[in-house]
């Protein structure tokens, strides 16, 4: 199995994978508690279109998802804040909206339906080095956000009200947090597949939830549990020769059923 | 002799002493010299029992301040008469050199014998600009919800260090001018300023959280995030707040799974952390107990008349209002009544 690592597009693969493992989860733990999973859930639409535009023009596919994710967050809050819609109904609008053209164009382009299922599982041994790159810079760009900033990410994730009272710029970092998610949401796409996104930004921070005593904790088990879950589904992808998608899916639903509660210690 | 009867030493305007030992002094004038006692006794952490003290000038003012300062005994070298009658009301053993009618000071007349002593420490730390606080000056404003006027040119100026209680009934808009003041509403018409600016400051706000939730927040993490990036010493920050409304002892507990009156001691020692110039309370005493209440009130009593922010509470708990010495308005269609 060691010997499989050595081989150029596994160990990009796993080196990617340990970046996003480790700092993904930090923007699931952003989403949920900016209650953001309808926002995530338009992206992994948006992906499609971007996806199928791809592949039917023969693009590189990380910035393509890139820049789709940033149409998408821009066009949402252009018309959540601007059009006075509600994010619910703006990104309902854009789901259906991507996934009708995304329909239309790998019809209209002629993709081949192998390739299409590659929007929808990944496929994360084609990662390039400029890839790997991508991964470790958002990776980085996600921990020291985090560390930095991390008091004015306690007001946010407290109460919106209470931070806007502290006279800070709280538009602007939840702007960023926003971009960050995208970004994350649109670099997992090309590992997990729109349809397990949420097995790497997600189920960490989900598992993370059930252990943390606190928020800074909080942040920590879930870069923790990203790195474990993806780790261990990575593994088990080699040694049972199973797509790497589903066994990190199937590691992290694992973990979260295994995982106790945590018991407030009462004093 | 009591050291407190001899001359004062040359150039100073107080000596303060405690079992006949010096302990301050001030060259300062007017009232600062009180003030600066007041704080050296304040920050000694020290119980002194036998307080006297020598003072170049006592008129009714510095009688109150002196009063307030549980001094036993005072040698005044130029005492008012009305300041003389304070002293001897309040039992304080009185010795002086010169009396005057009046002492030529504004405060001489600003101050009057009935008001009770924290009265008159409220007006004299405005008078002397030692209130943290700054003055909101809301003027005409109008708040619609759809075609529902909410507020109708409503106004109210609140002075540096003022504390005010505001009432009304629920749905009348109380809660609605504490979010135009904090910005998170618009007005239609009129304006808010801030110490004479339309630029909004730090406010320390506290509200009702009326859910519970699921996030991990420890009492510590919430009482920090009120607190500046690059203030030194937060620990010792968070312990003092915490320690000054009774909730040191929940420091690592999670705030959420707290109970009402823990939650409103930790909200109070996050805003108590944050130094704000300006407090806005919005109902806090709706989840509250009747001690849980009364603790709150004791602190808020305490924090009018030593740091004196501004402070504007919205409440309809007629309790509350009762247990804090602080004016009453009332808000009633859309204006102060």
């Amino acid at each position: 199995m060691f010997s499989l690592l050595l081989l150029p597009p596994i160990f990009r693969a796993f080196i990617s994978l340990l970046f996003a493992g480790a700092a993904f989860p930090l923007a699931g733990v952003m989403v949920l508690r900016m209650n953001l999973l309808q926002l995530r859930y338009t992206l992994m639409h948006g992906l499609l279109l971007g996806g199928a535009l791809a592949l039917a023009l023969d693009l590189p596919s990380i910035p393509v998802y890139v820049l789709m994710c940033t149409l998408t967050v821009i066009l949402i809050l252009l018309l959540s804040r601007k059009g006075k819609l509600n994010m619910g109904i703006s990104s309902a609008f854009l789901m259906v909206l991507s996934v009708a053209l995304a329909a239309i164009i790998t019809q209209a382009a002629d993709v081949p339906s192998k390739d299409t299922l590659e929007l929808l599982w990944g496929s994360p041994f084609t990662v390039q080095t400029g890839e790997l790159a991508a991964f470790a810079v958002l990776s980085l760009l996600i921990i020291l956000y985090t560390v930095f900033n991390f008091r004015t990410i306690l007001l946010v994730f407290f109460d919106r009200d209470v931070a806007l009272s502290s006279g800070e710029n709280i538009s602007l970092h939840e702007t960023v947090m926003v971009f960050l998610i995208a970004f994350a949401v649109a670099l997992s796409m090309r590992f997990v597949g729109s349809l397990l996104i949420d097995a790497l930004l997600i189920l960490p921070a989900v598992i993370a939830l059930k252990i943390a005593g606190s928020i800074r904790k909080l942040f920590i088990m879930a870069g923790l549990m990203g790195l474990l879950t993806a780790v261990t589904g990575f593994m088990l992808s080699l040694v049972l020769d199973m797509p790497p998608s589903s066994m990190i899916a199937a590691s992290s639903a694992l973990i979260y059923i295994l995982i106790p509660h945590r018991k407030e210690k009462k004093l | 002799m009591h050291t407190y009867l001899s001359s004062l030493s040359q150039g100073c305007s107080l000596e303060l002493f405690n079992d006949g030992d010096l302990i301050f002094q001030s060259r300062g004038k007017w009232l600062h010299p009180l003030f600066e006692a007041e704080d050296f006794i304040r920050k000694s952490g020290r119980q002194y029992g036998n307080l006297t003290l020598h003072d170049s000038i006592s008129g009714l003012a510095a009688a109150f301040l002196t009063i307030r300062l549980s001094v036993r005994a005072v040698n005044v070298d130029m005492i008012s008469s009305l300041a003389l009658e304070l002293y001897r009301n309040y039992d304080v053993e009185v010795h002086y050199t010169k009396l005057v009618d009046r002492i030529k000071c504004i405060t001489e007349t600003m101050i009057k014998p009935s008001m009770s002593v924290e009265e008159a420490y409220r007006l004299l730390r405005k008078k002397a600009d030692l209130t943290s606080g700054i003055s909101l000056k809301i003027e005409n404003l109008d708040f619609s919800y759809g075609s529902n006027k909410i507020l109708d040119g409503f106004s109210l100026y609140l002075e540096k260090g003022d504390a005010m209680i505001l009432e009304g009934d629920n749905g009348c808009g109380k809660s609605t001018l504490l979010r135009l003041i904090l910005g998170l509403e618009k007005p239609s018409a009129g304006r808010i300023l801030y110490d004479g600016k339309e630029e909004r400051p730090p406010v320390g706000y506290i509200k009702q959280f009326s859910d519970k939730q699921d996030f991990p927040f420890t009492v510590r993490e919430v009482v920090s995030l009120s607190l500046p990036s690059g203030r030194q010493d937060r620990e010792g920050e968070i312990e003092v707040a915490l320690r000054r409304c009774g909730a040191y002892h929940l420091i690592d507990r999670q705030f959420f799974s707290l109970s009402g009156g823990e939650m409103a001691k930790v909200n109070l020692a996050r805003v108590l952390a944050s130094r704000a110039k300006l407090l806005l309370f919005d109902e806090p005493s709706a989840s509250l107990d009747r001690e849980a209440r009364e603790n709150f009130a004791t602190i808020m009593t305490s924090l009018s008349v030593t740091e004196m922010p501004t402070m504007l509470i919205v409440n309809h708990d007629k309790a509350l209002s009762d247990l804090l010495p602080w004016p009453r308005r009332r808000l009633e269609g859309g204006v102060l009544v």
